[in-house]
């Protein structure tokens, strides 16, 4: 008992007598040069794992200033066989994306991306109608009846997305109990139907 | 010695003592027997033990509840970090190649000659070369990759990656805007311990605490060889910290090097290596420590620092900047890189000698970096948008309590298009300053505010509430409420078309007397002072004649204008008296943008916003704001009314538009002027941009200043600079669009000064086959109110 308080007291000693040292800013020789002891939980990385660009160094000195000359040594000059995709390609991309995650009933997920690509192109109708799909998947008809109608009130007179849409404004005014309305809707659809 | 031990200990015995008989004094003087002497050192022992033990016990306990709520707190007391629209890249994005490059800039990417690191660029003639940082986003992660980029005049021609091959779509990283409250100075992102590059996380042990992954949090051995290191150097250059202990020692414990502190620090260090994992604590440590000072921002954690030191990501840092992020721990402002260089050199290359003595890098990978520059960035900015800040503070403020976001690590993702917003602040600055000159005022008298939305989607992308933009205080853009004049003008028009009338109407624009309810006779005047006939309505709405607008909403009926000032979207009580048609109403630049995105955005209401989503560090995305769209006013009647404030731009008092941009763009607008030109405000809208923009004084003096003359210059050269994509504009299936003379009848279209207007199907003029018709549509006027009026 004696013995093991009396450990303990040295113990409780050794550390206050390190605490009392200072550890200065400067003579960090010492310091650094403990022995290696590998932590079993990492490996060391392989030799290749992080090493950059060989002429990143050089690089580096002269950076500030842009060289015109640089980036034209880059590999990337030579390759360009595939086309350049068009902005339309990129809002459709997403719609595919926001369609696969309808299928599978994550709405919200969905809907992210349809804003985005709303936000890439603000007039393409065809986005107001799976908006409004994503909407009425989530149950919010007044909402997704609201969209529709935003949809109808832009430049593409395309008869089918205005068909579409007004069939999407006639399934949510049913759906809220709004058998006129849903009338109403289904007539004009089949008005521009036949349009078509 | 134990002669001494019973007078020393005396205090702590004497409770147990009280059995004695004589504890006195004199007793001691007496001599003993050496076994009594022993036997009741023994016992003074064990009492003082059981005393020591319980107080080191409930210590223990006492330490272990501030370990546990201080880490567990700790690992996510971050202050919600404020994050810009990130920048779309696709081919097509209407994003110039000036524009792009000012916004790497803003981001705080550097310009090298061969983008080899995450947060690098180069422009050549024929491209602008990026290696993005990658982002974790709410819906999604952005990897970091190199891209080339080359722009058209319209924007990005192509992306690529760095096999050439096309990229459909990507994005840069958020701009940082800061934090939610100013006054929490702390700062730092988090990272797990798994996107920490192994070689800085093995380089880290190596330097601070080779045995961290055996120790139980205080390395006994360390203490030990640092008592003979400096015994036997005779000076103290040793510490024996652990990382454990250092962790402690920033989580819990005062700067001051007290033994206690020590003990404290021993302790807690063994308690929270109880607790949690070696990886739980490595990770923490790696998000906690401090590595440097930027003004009052503290910066820790080792995402952050190589942010602020390298302008890159922790992924993205090279070996000699691994090795420099390392060493500066030791003394942040000692070995600050950017103040003491060659001090910070010295220290990198010694941290990697260590590297290179235990194999963690290879000879050649020495060689090299140690003969690499320090490449630190410049000090990186700290973005400032004290207007667009302030109005977030409020929003926020109504769902979230200030300790969440000042603890919960939240992300919060705005709308704010750091583009959009530099151009914003330049055009109001250079705007106000300008006006001051053309008039000859004295500098610095006038203010302005703006707010620039995108009509789809109502996101705020730029707010300005001070000529100085970075100047925060007084948010003009969202708190001075200033009369809006002819910006009210509008909604009198639609509730004119909603009640039938059509563009082509007559109205009298002949002096007008209103009795107002307090017994007060309302008489507006002209800005001209003249009278205009019986003008069609196009023309009284775009040339802004107040007496024509006057009796038309008298007609109208007070009512349905008020009715359609609410739909509009103006909230809060307005007074129903008559002269609030011209704009006797307060309301802010905000204000006046949320009525306008009613306007632009098709007669479909969308509440203004600004947040994108809010997303929690563990749970996700915890809120977002949905697209949300509700019809207030009918497509053909808001279409009328577009093309009057179309009209405007074209030959109205905004005629500037027409000669100042592009003949091709589609705009539509307002201008408003107070009573002795107190307030000059513009407020349109062009593609798929909204912009509002008001001058004024603080003091609310007159100035000479129109709508015309002060706020549309601003709102045509943001506007210039944002150039927005013009869409075809569309047009509501039952619109048709006739040719009318200037009597409003409908005309041959080969007659000449006829101008082709929209009407709803069925409300058309009047026809004649004669070019000169006189057949005048009868006047709207309805002389019942005013003849009643006038007894």
């Amino acid at each position: 008992m004696v013995a093991k308080i009396t450990r303990l007291i040295l113990l409780v000693i050794a550390i206050g007598l390190v605490g009392c040292q200072t550890v200065p800013l400067e003579s960090t020789d010492t310091d650094t040069r403990r022995q290696a002891n590998e932590p079993t939980e990492a490996q060391l990385p392989t030799a290749g794992a992080e090493v950059s660009g060989p002429s990143q160094a050089s690089d580096a000195s002269t950076n500030t200033e842009s060289d015109s000359t640089a980036s034209e040594t880059t590999p990337t000059a030579s390759v360009a066989s595939e086309p350049d995709p068009e902005p339309e390609e990129v809002v459709t991309q997403l719609q595919m994306q926001a369609l696969q995650l309808q299928a599978e009933g994550r709405w919200s997920e969905a809907e992210l991306i349809l804003e985005r690509a709303l936000r890439i192109d603000a007039e393409k109708v065809d986005l107001y109608h799976q908006l409004a799909t994503v909407r009425m998947g989530q149950e919010r008809f007044g909402e997704a009846e609201q969209i529709a109608l935003k949809g109808l009130s832009l430049t593409d007179q395309t008869p089918k997305y205005k068909a579409s849409l007004w069939e999407v404004i006639a399934q949510c005014r049913s759906a809220q109990g709004n058998i006129d309305g849903a009338d109403e809707a289904r007539d004009e659809m089949l008005k521009w139907m036949s349009a078509e | 010695m134990a002669n001494k031990t019973p007078q020393k200990k005396r205090p702590g015995a004497r409770k147990t003592a009280k059995s004695k008989a004589q504890p006195k004094r004199t007793a001691s003087r007496k001599p003993k027997t050496a076994s009594n002497r022993r036997s009741r050192v023994l016992r003074i022992l064990l009492q003082l033990s059981i005393v020591c033990a319980s107080l080191v016990l409930f210590w223990g306990l006492y330490l272990n509840a501030i370990v546990r709520e201080g880490f567990e707190g700790r690992r996510f007391s971050i202050p919600a970090r404020v994050y810009s629209e990130a920048q779309e890249l696709y081919a097509g994005a209407p994003v110039r190649r000036n524009d792009l490059i000012a916004l790497l800039e803003q981001l705080d990417y550097r310009r090298v000659s061969n983008p080899v690191q995450a947060g690098r660029y180069s422009v050549s003639s024929s491209a602008v070369e990026v290696y993005t940082r990658g982002f974790r986003f709410w819906d999604a992660e952005e990897p970091a990759r190199r891209l080339k980029l080359t722009f058209n005049s319209d924007g990005i021609q192509s992306v690529r990656d760095q096999q050439g091959r096309p990229i459909l779509l990507t994005r840069l990283d958020p701009l940082y805007m800061g934090q939610i409250y100013p006054g929490v100075t702390e700062d730092r992102v988090l990272y797990r311990l798994d996107e920490v590059p192994e070689r800085l996380v093995l380089g880290l042990l190596l330097v601070e605490d080779d045995r961290f992954f055996s120790h139980f949090g205080v390395s006994v051995r360390g203490i030990l060889r640092a008592l003979v290191v400096n015994l036997t150097s005779g000076s103290a250059t040793q510490g024996g910290s652990t990382l454990t202990n250092q962790l402690v020692k920033n989580l819990y414990l005062s700067p001051e090097k007290t033994i206690t502190r020590k003990i404290n620090e021993a302790l807690m260090s063994l308690i929270l290596e109880m607790h949690y994992s070696k990886n739980d604590i490595l990770e923490t440590y790696m998000n906690e420590v401090y590595v440097g000072q930027q003004g009052a921002r503290s910066i820790n954690g080792f995402g952050l620092g190589a942010q602020f030191y390298f302008g890159t990501t922790l992924q993205g840092l090279e070996l000699h900047q691994q090795a420099m992020l390392v060493g500066v721990i030791k003394g942040p402002s000692y070995y600050n890189p950017r103040r003491n260089p060659e001090r910070a050199e010295k220290r990198r290359n010694l941290v990697l000698s260590v590297w290179k003595d235990q194999a963690l890098i290879s000879d050649a990978e020495y060689q090299r970096a140690v003969q690499a520059p320090l490449d630190v960035a410049d000090t990186p900015g700290q973005a400032q948008y004290p207007a667009f800040m302030a109005s977030l503070r409020d929003q926020l403020s109504s769902d979230y309590r200030r300790d969440d976001l000042e603890a919960e690590g939240l992300s919060i993702f705005t709308t704010l298009d750091p583009v959009a917003q530099a151009i914003l602040e330049q055009n109001v600055a250079s705007g106000v300053s300008q006006a001051e000159n053309r008039y000859g005022l004295e500098s610095d008298v006038l203010q302005g505010a703006a707010i620039l939305t995108r009509s789809s989607t109502a996101d705020i992308l730029a707010m300005v509430g001070d000529r100085n933009p970075k100047q925060a205080g007084f948010n003009r853009a969202a708190d001075a409420f200033r009369p809006v004049g002819s910006l009210m003008k509008p909604a009198v028009y639609l509730a004119a078309i909603e009640s039938g009338k059509s563009l082509a109407s007559k109205v009298s624009d002949e002096p007008v007397f209103v009795q107002a309810g307090d017994g007060k006779v309302w008489q507006p005047e002209n800005y001209d002072k003249e009278n205009h006939g019986t003008p069609m309505l196009i023309d009284a709405l775009s040339k802004s004649y107040n007496q024509a607008t006057a009796r038309l909403g008298m007609e109208i009926g007070l009512a349905n204008v008020f009715d359609v000032i609410n739909r509009l979207g103006v909230e809060g009580d307005i007074p129903p008296v008559p002269s609030v048609m011209l704009g006797a109403h307060s309301m802010s630049p905000l204000q006046v943008a949320q009525m306008y995105q009613t306007i632009a955005g098709n007669g479909f209401y969308s509440p203004l916003n600004m947040i994108r989503a809010v997303s929690h560090p563990e749970q996700g995305v915890i809120q977002r704001f949905d697209l949300s769209v509700s019809q207030r006013f009918k497509p053909s009647d808001i279409h009328l009314l577009q093309s009057a404030m179309h009209e405007t731009t074209l030959g109205g008092t905004a005629a500037r538009i027409s000669r100042s941009l592009p003949s091709d763009w589609w705009v539509a607008g307002k201008t408003g002027t107070t009573d002795d030109n107190r307030d000059a405000w513009f407020a349109g809208f062009t593609g798929d941009r909204q912009l509002v923009v008001w001058v004024g004084r603080d003091d609310n003096q007159p100035t000479p200043l129109t709508g015309s003359s002060g706020a549309l210059p601003i709102w045509i050269g943001t506007m210039a600079k944002l150039n927005p994509l013009q869409e075809r504009r569309g047009q509501p299936a039952d619109i048709e669009y006739l040719g009318v003379n200037a009597k409003g009848v409908d005309v041959p279209d080969w007659c000449d000064g006829v101008r082709s207007l929209p009407f709803k199907v069925g409300t058309g003029p009047a026809r004649s086959l004669s070019c000169q018709s006189d057949k005048e549509q009868p006047e709207t006027e309805d002389k019942k109110w005013w003849q009643k009026l006038l007894g």
